[in-house]
């Protein structure tokens, strides 16, 4: 093999050599990129040295058809296992939040984890600087100590060395930076997909409230129990045995109410690994099914290429074969161009790879769990070149097989016919039916995403998200404060809100987002039991966010000033009632407290939540910190107003968060807005690689019977028969291909789960990919024809 | 026993077109023998450039034995076939074949690359030199094909064709594309060639050149006549 001549024929061939390298080098890439984070995912071990040994006990409510499917814990259960448990070698408990850092003079908002001691030796923390939290602290008492994270130390103290020792103020508490995470520690993301701790802080500084931490009856989804468990104790006799625990003193707690009868709690041990992926699995496998997909169709395109250059080679393939090469000669030097360009494309795919790694890492870190362990490393380089290997032998050996090597010998001398070089008519056919097909593939399944990501993008909410903003605050330090001055502060905010020139209503109430927490609710009249969604909101709260009423009203100033015991209900709730209006006045029983239903709105509608959920709005007894604002058509409000409002009014409050309701709705879409870039750009690569690649199969087989098509048209044929011929004759591929395809994703929906909005989405699906390829191929049949009906028959004939 | 390089014994060749069939060779026999050197002659059309691909292993006869260096080739592999084309055969094309992409060095070590002992790199140099000096254009190594006249150009397959030391050297109308000076120069090329001992068997219709040949043949609709046998026929 002489590189120096491969270099210097590519060189003179530098349309070819592009070609070639950019669209092997950007397929490589997507694929690595896609490849990788699928075995990033789900296949590479967490970074934990007792990773297989890490569990996380689930805790799920049982007994209660409404019960929620993800695990939810009340507080003095998770605190009961974490003191009385002796099945499992160790547990950590860790509960999350967020707050300002006061100490700071930027304020920044920072994420924070509450976690035992345990937390830390169950993962092998490692620390750039300090320790962890010390074994001393107690779920009684505990000193103000906290753990940085590496990020922030280098964002928000500049890597300061002599960090240690130092103070951090959050929610009035001044704590004791005793150690920095290293760079290397990737913590696992239990409650929220790419929420990155900033700060750790013993467990007895969570934000749960006093009345929370003594309830049994109240779950949260935020508490989490994190465990070591050695080999030798199977994980169904652990899992009995806690259930068994668990119960028998919850059950105590809460003997006699109405609500729990019959439910349980069952404890699950679930594989740290598992609960860290969560349930996007499909997304993952459809994603590499894409990239091999990609590969596949720009591999056959560039088979088409290198089947062209090698017909254009077939003069100097001849003479090489006359000069005693034999067939092996000519393979190797074809694979000499080959390597050279593969060799290329890896370097192209690498930074492909890269640049889609550092989209992944930064954008999408809210949707793929391990985002942040994906990179270019040994084994991305690793995988990039064992791909790029395979792919240069293939794309040597499948066009060697059209070098016809006895033919090849003569055409040096004249008397052979034709180039000695030539694809048959089957190999051509094949080359259309597989493009087709691994294009339909990609295709449905791209459109099927697509259209389900649009269906809950464009979901109605029912509620209004224009226009209205939430405002958060939060009380920055000081000696403590009364509930009369909350109150009074609180007003004199929500008047001072209500004054500005931008605004036209103000609600004391959390958005939609948030604010609803699970509840146990009875039927007074019957005792029929309910888990509902419990929200406490003011007078205002449904007119700003446009919520409509089915029946009844909502609630008036007084009934929010004195905390009356009316709820209004949504219609899905209502229907227990018998519908909206048989609802009205019917009374409920909630905590001991019986309320009555005085009206019914419709239901909202919040991303990913499936179904519709039972929820319950009652007047909100005591003001809160949360604001929803609705802003006046056209204006937009700066937080620095509201800052300085803030200040003006009381400066021991600030601004914690505000946020839009269209932002927060785009957050909760965030997925689904991925979803759609990433299905749409596939799509349209994929229908623009194979729209390349047919044009260059049929293109070829045209060519190829120049002579044959002349000849008809000389005995009489017209050109436009001929036209609807070839493009007949690639229909049929594009029929065998398509139908082909869609057979086998039918079958895979059939086997997996049938539901009418899945066969909905995959007809339409098929619909639209249908008529896309059909155009394509009708496009690449028909371009390829034209061009050649352009010359004189005789020119045709003579293949000119 | 006489010592032949090429031993040809009935060899026909027929093209096969749809339903007709073509005689482009017509039971040839014929001895080249060592350090001979062979002209072939004969009009457009007489099947010259078949004989001499036949010849040149770069097509097989349709019936017929050739034996080369007393090997039958028809029992030849493809590898053993391009193995003993390299080794033993020495071709010069009437368009002299060169490669364009590659200097006029690398056309001719080309066939020493296909060598299952591939030279060192030092014995290809040594080997290229020798065979460029003997056409005379030691100073064009570097040059590009398309850099040369006709006449280097055809002198370069020459030296090419020279580089693996062959049993016979094949020339198919090597004077037909160049001028009559650059003819001249070439023809001197090859009749130093054998009187050095290089066995040459020569296709060409130009008659200036015949005579430069030890033996004379002539080739008519496949069939080989003496002059006087043409003579009766005409």
């Amino acid at each position: 093999m002489n590189m120096k001549q491969t270099f210097f024929a590519l060189q003179k061939k530098l349309g070819f050599s592009a070609s070639f390298v950019l669209t092997m080098g950007v397929t490589i890439g997507v694929f690595l990129a896609v490849a990788v984070l699928y075995y990033v995912t789900l296949l590479q071990p967490l970074s934990y040295q007792k990773q297989t040994n890490l569990f996380v006990l689930e805790s799920k409510i049982q007994g209660h058809p409404r019960a929620p499917k993800v695990s939810m814990y009340p507080y003095p259960v998770v605190t009961d296992i974490y003191k009385h448990q002796t099945h499992l070698d160790s547990v950590a408990i860790v509960t999350y939040g967020d707050d300002i850092l006061f100490s700071l003079p930027s304020k920044p908002t920072v994420n924070l984890a509450f976690a035992t001691p345990e937390y830390f030796q169950l993962l092998d923390v490692e620390y750039e600087l300090g320790t962890g939290l010390s074994s001393e602290n107690t779920l009684e008492s505990s000193t103000p100590e906290a753990v940085i994270s590496y990020q922030l130390w280098q964002d928000k103290f500049n890597s300061n060395p002599d960090i240690l020792g130092e103070k951090v103020m959050l929610d009035s508490v001044s704590y004791t930076i005793i150690g920095v995470t290293s760079e290397d520690f990737i913590e696992p993301q239990l409650y929220e997909v790419g929420l990155k701790t900033d700060v750790f802080l013993p467990w007895p500084f969570n934000s749960v409230p006093e009345r929370a931490r003594n309830s049994w009856s109240n779950f949260a989804p935020n508490l989490f129990v994190l465990s070591y468990k050695s080999n030798d104790s199977p994980v169904s006799f652990i899992e009995s045995q806690l259930t068994s625990q668990v119960n028998e003193r919850w059950k105590q707690e809460v003997i006699g109410r109405k609500s729990f009868e019959g439910m349980s709690l069952k404890m699950e041990l679930k594989p740290l690994k598992d609960v860290v992926i969560g349930d996007g699995r499909d997304i993952y496998f459809v994603m590499l099914l894409g990239g091999i997909g990609l590969l596949l169709i720009a591999s056959t395109n560039v088979l088409n290429l290198l089947i062209s250059r090698l017909s254009e080679q077939s003069r100097s393939l001849a003479i090489r074969a006359a000069l005693g090469a034999n067939k092996w000669h000519l393979v190797k030097h074809l694979y000499s161009e080959v390597f050279t360009l593969m060799f290329a494309s890896l370097v192209v795919s690498l930074l492909v790879a890269s640049l889609l790694f550092s989209v992944i890492r930064g954008e999408m870190q809210l949707v793929f769990p391990r985002a942040q362990e994906v990179s270019v490393n040994g084994f991305t380089i690793l995988i990039a070149s064992l791909t790029a290997f395979i792919l240069s032998i293939l794309l040597t050996l499948l066009p060697s097989l059209s070098i016809n090597y006895k033919k090849l010998k003569s055409v040096v001398q004249g008397s052979g016919k034709g180039s000695g070089i030539q694809v048959s008519a089957k190999a051509r056919k094949f080359a259309l039916i597989f493009e087709v097909f691994i294009a339909s593939v990609i295709s449905i399944f791209s459109i099927m995403y697509l259209w389900s990501a649009l269906a809950v993008i464009n979901a109605p909410t029912h509620f209004k998200i224009d226009d209205v903003t939430q405002v958060q605050l939060t009380y920055s330090s000081g000696d403590g404060i009364t509930e009369e001055e909350f109150t009074s502060v609180i007003e004199q905010i929500q008047g001072e809100l209500l004054s500005m020139a931008e605004v036209e209503s103000v609600s004391n109430s959390s958005s939609p987002f948030n604010g609803f927490s699970g509840r146990s609710v009875t039927k007074v009249v019957n005792d029929e039991r309910f888990t509902v969604r419990s929200k406490y909101i003011d007078d205002e709260y449904f007119t700003i966010i446009d919520q409509q009423l089915s029946a009844g009203r909502t609630f008036s100033a007084t009934e929010v000033k004195e905390g009356a015991l009316v709820a209004v209900i949504n219609e899905s709730f209502s229907e227990s009632f018998g519908g909206p209006n048989s609802a009205i006045n019917s009374l409920i029983s909630m905590r001991d407290e019986q309320y009555q239903i005085v009206g019914v709105v419709k239901d909202i509608h919040l991303p990913k939540v499936e179904g519709q959920e039972f929820r319950i709005y009652r007047p909100a007894p005591e003001k809160n910190s949360n604001f929803i604002v609705q802003l006046k058509p056209g204006m937009t409000l700066e937080p620095q107003s509201i800052l300085n409002l803030i200040d003006r009014v009381n400066p021991r409050f600030t601004l914690y968060k505000m946020t839009e309701l269209k932002s927060l709705y785009n957050q909760a879409t965030f997925f689904e807005i991925v979803t759609v870039v990433i299905s749409t750009l596939l799509l349209v690569v994929i229908l623009f690689l194979c729209a390349v690649g047919l044009y260059g199969v049929i293109s070829y087989g045209v060519n190829l019977r120049s002579v044959e098509i002349g000849t008809k048209l000389a005995i009489g044929s017209s050109r436009l028969k001929m036209k609807l011929a070839i493009v007949k004759e690639n229909s049929i591929h594009f029929a065998i291909g398509f139908l082909s395809s869609a057979l086998i994703i039918g079958y895979l929906i059939w086997k997996q789960h049938i539901t009418e909005f899945v066969v909905s989405v995959f007809i339409s699906s098929f619909v639209v990919s249908s008529a896309a390829l059909l155009a394509v191929v009708v496009c690449a049949s028909y371009l390829p024809i034209n061009n050649l009906l352009r010359k004189n028959i005789l020119q045709i004939i003579k293949g000119e | 026993m006489d010592n032949f390089v090429v031993e040809l014994k009935d060899i026909c060749k027929k093209f096969e077109l749809e339903h007709m069939q073509t005689d482009a060779l017509k039971n040839i026999n014929l001895q080249i023998k060592k350090g001979e050197y062979l002209s072939i002659s004969g009009p457009s059309g007489c099947g010259k450039s078949t004989l001499l691909s036949i010849l040149g292993m770069l097509d097989a006869p349709s019936s017929g034995e050739y034996l080369l260096n007393g090997k039958n080739v028809a029992e030849l592999s493809d590898t053993e076939g391009a193995r003993v084309r390299n080794k033993e055969i020495g071709f010069i094309f009437q368009s002299f074949n060169l490669i364009d992409e590659i200097n006029v060095f690398d056309n001719i070590a080309l066939p020493l690359s296909y060598r299952d002992n591939k030279p060192s790199n030092a014995e290809i140099k040594q080997k290229v030199e020798e065979c460029i000096e003997l056409v005379g254009l030691s100073s064009r190594l570097l040059h590009y094909p398309k850099q040369l006249s006709g006449g280097q150009q055809q002198r370069v397959s020459i030296a090419r064709a020279l580089v693996t030391n062959p049993s016979i050297l094949l020339v198919d109308e090597a004077t037909g594309n160049l001028d009559s000076k650059s003819g001249d120069a070439v023809m001197e090329v090859f009749s130093n060639l054998n009187q050095q001992g290089t066995t040459i068997c020569a296709v060409t219709h130009d008659t200036r050149y015949m005579d430069h040949a030890s033996r004379q043949l002539k080739l008519l609709d496949g069939v080989f006549w003496q002059n006087e046998e043409i003579r009766q026929a005409i």
